[in-house]
């Protein structure tokens, strides 16, 4: 299946680990970006066609959790996927700030078996 | 500072180390631990919450290259200096996140910061093995160090 996709985390190694284990998930999209906040990714998103967004939430200028809300606000990217991937373990923050706008979360530390099932389920109805 | 919170950070950091880097740490008394190590990596994370404190790593640069080269799949001598402070970084947030979890529970609502290198004038492996809420471990015979700082509960 052919996607575009926006890979969001401050960390270049996490963003790495994560192209690595799509590729090991037999997912491969037909372009990657990548942002290394949410302000980047949301100049991305206005540049480029993307089809899901993979987000952290603890960044510096814009935290994972403000850039879902401003995409759910914009009717540009409201109906963009968007997965979470992070450290969170608050089900308190899960509930309230995340889970109404994402579209699916993976806990770190992540596998390639996490990773294609939470992102076959949202590319699948894409595809 | 209780016992509990330390046995957390040993075995979140050896669950962290065996799932991000596919190694296997032996945990060991930081008394075990060389008091000086000539080239060590530093990294530290902030959290604030119910709790307030930082988790550190420190372990040598050969070790830190050995794991980020684990993390990333590549060859340790294929590797940057940015790159491999950057994957301590990672591994660093990621044990601080368990930590939270195993410590606190499900229900509490942490902030952390984003992790940081710190530099040798600020904090050395013997201030941080020396540190009471230090922890041991052994991978490959080659020494690593979690800490936990926690500040005093606020009274009442």
């Amino acid at each position: 299946m052919k996607f575009n996709l926006l890979l969001v985390d401050d960390s270049p190694t996490v963003r790495a680990v994560m192209r690595k284990s799509l590729k090991m998930a037999g997912l491969e999209p037909a372009a990657v970006y990548e942002a290394g906040d949410g302000c980047e990714a949301l100049e991305t998103l206005h540049r480029q066609v993307v089809d899901l967004v993979i987000t952290d939430l603890n960044m510096p200028n814009m935290r994972g959790d403000e850039l879902i809300q401003r995409m759910a606000q914009d009717p540009q990217f409201k109906g963009i996927p968007v997965v979470v991937v992070s450290t969170e373990g608050s089900q308190t923050r899960l509930d309230h700030v995340v889970l109404p706008y994402a579209a699916g979360f993976i806990r770190k530390p992540f596998t390639p078996e996490q990773v294609r099932e939470t992102l076959f389920k949202i590319l699948e109805p894409i595809s | 500072m209780k016992a509990d919170f330390l046995e957390h950070l040993s075995a979140a950091a050896l669950d962290v180390l065996k799932t991000s880097a596919f190694a296997w740490g032996e945990p060991c008394a930081t008394s075990e631990l060389p008091t000086a190590v000539a080239d060590s990596v530093l990294t530290r994370i902030r959290f604030d919450g119910d709790r307030r404190g930082d988790v550190s790593l420190a372990l040598s640069r050969g070790l830190a290259a050995t794991l980020a080269a684990d993390v990333l799949a590549a060859e340790p001598d294929e590797l940057s200096d940015d790159q491999i402070v950057d994957a301590c970084k990672e591994l660093t947030n990621v044990l601080c996140g368990q930590w939270l979890t195993r410590s606190f529970g499900t229900q509490p609502v942490f902030h952390l910061s984003v992790p940081e290198a710190i530099g040798p004038d600020e904090r050395s492996w013997t201030m941080l093995i020396a540190a009471p809420g230090a922890v041991g471990m052994l991978i490959d015979d080659q020494p690593l160090a979690a800490c936990l700082n926690l500040q005093p509960e606020s009274l009442p």
